[in-house]
């Protein structure tokens, strides 16, 4: 438990804004199902408009929690920033030291398979950027890496050895390779805080690609050192670095439209705020106290390890009485998106199969409502996809339905016909009130941003931003349909307990093929297709309402080839279309990971084959360095004895991936596979 | 000849056999950071009679295995003396040095390490401070799985 000594913050204003809050999503939620149920009434209700009620209920309360967020966020920031937000609190100092743990702080990377150039010219990039405040010897890098691929552990090593070497960071900078990767990413974390948990008092995890200001981090432990009842403070990273179309559209969004609803949620949530899995600040000791995570009894999907540990892991700060803050207004925190649209779904597939295990984290007991509404959101991030799938079934179901009533103008002995009711007015408000719901929160980004007359420049000016917004909505509402499919194919998958595995992530710009978008979206293609033509030709007037959903569809292949091609995104940059400002003015941090990546780039050591890599008597001296020194099992001895041989008679292509790291790992046959690497690689 | 196989070469060959294995070890004793041509030619040369000893003739990958493994093993002891360390036990340590030396230090060459007879304690201890140090000394701390109750699911 935190100090009691400390004032934690007031529940008034907790309560009062909770009340505020969710009276605004209720309320709306009740007035949009007055609506449609008044038009559903008219002869009494169907099985069919009870489902689409049902449905309705559900989407709205979501639909309207976003926008409300969106909304308090915009009207935060009109005048000026919440006063009640972690960054502008008064310090709540401990009176006697509570945790006398050195004053240190880890910087946290867990990695697995990732590009180990890309991970370490965004290290150094992050380095450099806190050597500039002068306070770099209060942190600590550790990469920590769960790589299997030997190649890749390999040029971990090298690359981190050379920053160590670049920056005199010995002793400073440390990187460690996991023998077994339980657990994933959460069991990583875990190792660490386990053998190193007791040298720091604060851990700032990090992603494979996460980019920080060296200004953001001191800030970030300067807030925790004020702040002694917090536990963790979130950072809100934005999306920079890609140039491929389907990127800069998005990193145009969140920079345009981001803050106002993490501004929103900050309101709401105060310090009951979410985890997001890196660009976090935590306390390592209640980290540690409170967050050891079990496995969960049963099968997957529901049971085995908790994929999404941080929801989980924010729920049992907040259950021991610790604070978790989003802090908002924290500039200097990037991440980068996938490149592809395609990329951007198979990230969403393992999301998806994490967030849907919060289901039964609901049911869990001891945590507050507040926990298991940040796990129903997560869920329905996800849960959402399917239920507008039905919703738009069913739609289509009624549509035909009503189109095959023919109309009672006579009834019993009346000598006047009674013309059926109308309730087109009901219908098209409850539709324009949801695209309201949906579309207006970039409206109040494009009002923040005139508002806000700095940045005019560094987005382009008002006009191409007026268009980028246009043609980023325009292009939303085609993508929609497809992440729509793709994520109700994963919630059905996943239910049916088809695991997705632990497949690294492809980070780098790439065009698509045509082949891969065909594989992908042709489904998807034909869907649209069939629903088109069945619609047109059995309830027409239901097609036209259908046409955004259908297009997005029926061009889900050029759309994902066309998004994905870095040169209509550098064509759009040089328009000046979904500019941002950490694109045309970027700041230190991302100077220096392009400089580093330029660097890199100048140099072949990336272009090098895993033979040459392990034939380079440096690379092999230090690798030996860095193995455990430990003798393996005879048996074990025999059996890398008989894959040194294999390598020798069939050659080293015939080794699978897991026999050539059992033989790097092996110090003996280590010098084994370097000298018949070298003489490999220096044969005529 | 499939690739990466033991060539066979007949009793005429072997003094072919010889030169080639000296040529390719020549290159690795410069990879090394080897730059002193007498120290160079002296070096492979006992290194692969030393290797001759234990290897069959006309084997010459097993032939440049061993003598590769042989300047390894005197490096080491070099590596070792400077540093003031013991060859067998400080394998690890050793293995960094060598890493320090070729990718950290940057020295115009390693011959040092048999020419000169006494080391310069300076740069030992530049050397040291520059050893790869992948983790820091443990400090270890409990993280105990948390109990988790469900209503309707088996409790953890």
């Amino acid at each position: 438990m935190p100090m009691s000594d400390i004032a934690a913050f007031p529940r008034s204003i907790r309560a009062i804004r909770r009340f505020l809050f969710f009276t605004l999503v209720l309320l709306t939620t009740f007035a949009a199902l007055a609506m449609i149920a008044s038009a559903f009434q008219q002869n009494g209700i169907t099985p069919q408009e009870l489902i689409l009620l049902l449905l309705y209920t559900l989407l709205i309360l979501w639909i309207s929690t976003s926008f409300w967020a969106a909304t308090i966020g915009f009207w935060l920031l009109l005048w000026g920033g919440d006063r009640k937000g972690i960054s502008r609190l008064a310090p709540r100092v401990a009176p006697r030291p509570g945790d006398t743990t050195p004053k240190r702080t880890a910087l946290a990377m867990p990695i697995y398979n990732e590009d180990p150039v890309r991970v370490f010219a965004g290290l150094r990039a992050i380095y450099q950027s806190l050597l500039d405040t002068g306070r770099a010897d209060e942190f600590e890098f550790f990469i920590l890496s769960d790589s299997r691929n030997p190649d890749v552990w390999v040029e971990e090593e090298v690359q981190w050895y050379r920053m160590c070497c670049d920056f005199d960071g010995h002793g400073k900078i440390f990187y460690r390779n996991r023998e077994k990767n339980i657990a994933r990413k959460s069991g990583n974390i875990e190792e660490f805080c386990h053998r190193w948990g007791g040298r720091y008092r604060y851990m700032i995890v990090l992603d494979a690609d996460s980019l920080m200001t060296g200004a953001t981090l001191t800030k970030m432990v300067d807030l925790m050192e004020a702040h002694a009842n917090v536990a963790l403070i979130q950072s809100p990273p934005l999306p920079v670095n890609h140039k491929s179309l389907f990127a800069r559209i998005l990193q145009f969004g969140s920079s345009l439209y981001g803050d106002i609803f993490t501004a929103g949620a900050s309101f709401w949530q105060l310090a009951d705020s979410n985890y997001w899995g890196h660009n976090a600040i935590l306390r390592v000791k209640p980290f540690m106290d409170h967050c050891g995570l079990p496995k969960l009894p049963g099968q997957e999907p529901f049971g085995g390890e908790i994929l999404s540990h941080d929801f989980v892991e924010a729920a049992l700060l907040r259950k021991a009485g610790w604070e978790v803050w989003l802090a908002y207004d924290l500039k200097g925190s990037y991440e980068e998106l996938p490149p592809t649209l395609i990329d951007y779904a198979k990230r969403d597939r393992r999301w998806c199969q994490g967030n849907l295990q919060h289901l039964r984290m609901i049911f869990a007991r001891g945590f507050s409502g507040l926990s298991k509404l940040h796990f129903t959101m997560g869920v329905m991030s996800y849960l959402s996809s399917p239920l507008w799938f039905l919703f738009l079934l069913v739609t289509g179901f009624e549509a035909y339905v009503q189109s095959q009533t023919m109309p009672v103008y006579f009834f019993g002995d009346n000598l006047f016909p009674v013309w059926p009711e109308s309730y087109a007015v009901e219908m098209t408000t409850v539709l324009l009130v949801t695209l309201a719901m949906l579309f207006l929160p970039k409206v109040w980004g494009l009002i923040l941003f005139l508002v806000r007359g700095k940045q005019r420049k560094a987005y382009g000016g008002f006009f191409r931003v007026l268009l980028s917004v246009v043609l980023e909505s325009v292009f939303s509402v085609l993508t929609a349909p497809i992440l729509m499919l793709y994520q109700t194919k994963f919630v059905i998958a996943i239910l049916s307990r088809r695991s997705t595995g632990w497949p690294p992530q492809q980070r780098g710009d790439h065009r698509l093929s045509l082949k891969e978008a065909i594989l992908a979206h042709g489904g998807q293609t034909l869907i649209g297709l069939l629903v088109g033509v069945v619609s047109y030709l059995y309830v027409p007037s239901f097609f036209w309402w259908f046409t955004p959903v259908l297009a997005g569809l029926v061009f889900a292949i050029p759309l994902s080839i066309l998004s994905s091609s870095t040169a209509l995104g550098l064509l759009a940059k040089k328009l000046g279309l979904f500019l941002t400002p950490d694109e045309s003015n970027p700041p230190d941090v991302i100077r220096y990971l392009r400089a580093n990546l330029e660097a890199a780039s100048a140099t072949e050591d990336g272009e090098r084959d895993e033979q040459q890599k392990i034939a380079d008597p440096a690379v092999c001296a230090l690798h030996m360095a860095l193995l455990p020194d430990r003798l393996a099992k005879k048996r074990v001895r025999h059996q890398l004895k008989a894959l040194v041989y294999q390598a020798v008679e069939e050659g080293p292509a015939s080794l699978s991936s897991s026999d050539k790291r059992a033989l790097v790992a092996d110090p003996e046959s280590l010098l084994r596979i370097h000298t018949l690497a070298w003489h490999r690689t220096h044969s005529p | 000849m499939k690739a990466g196989s033991a060539e066979r070469i007949t009793w005429t060959g072997h003094e072919a056999v010889l030169e080639s294995a000296r040529a390719s070890l020549l290159d690795y004793l410069r990879d090394l950071g080897m730059r002193d041509p007498a120290l160079v030619n002296a070096l492979a040369l006992e290194c692969l009679n030393h290797a001759r000893r234990r290897v069959g003739p006309g084997l010459r990958d097993e032939l440049l295995r061993r003598a590769i493994e042989e300047v390894q093993r005197r490096m080491d002891v070099a590596v070792a003396r400077w540093l003031g360390l013991n060859a067998s036990r400080d394998a690890h340590t050793i293995a960094g040095a060598r890493a320090a030396l070729l990718m950290c230090r940057k020295v115009p060459s390693t011959d040092f390490l048999f020419d000169d007879p006494e080391p310069d304690p300076e740069f030992v201890s530049r050397l040291k401070a520059v050893l790869p140090m992948a983790t820091p000394p443990e400090s270890p701390r409990a993280m105990a799985p948390q109990k988790l109750d469900f209503f309707l699911f088996k409790s953890a």
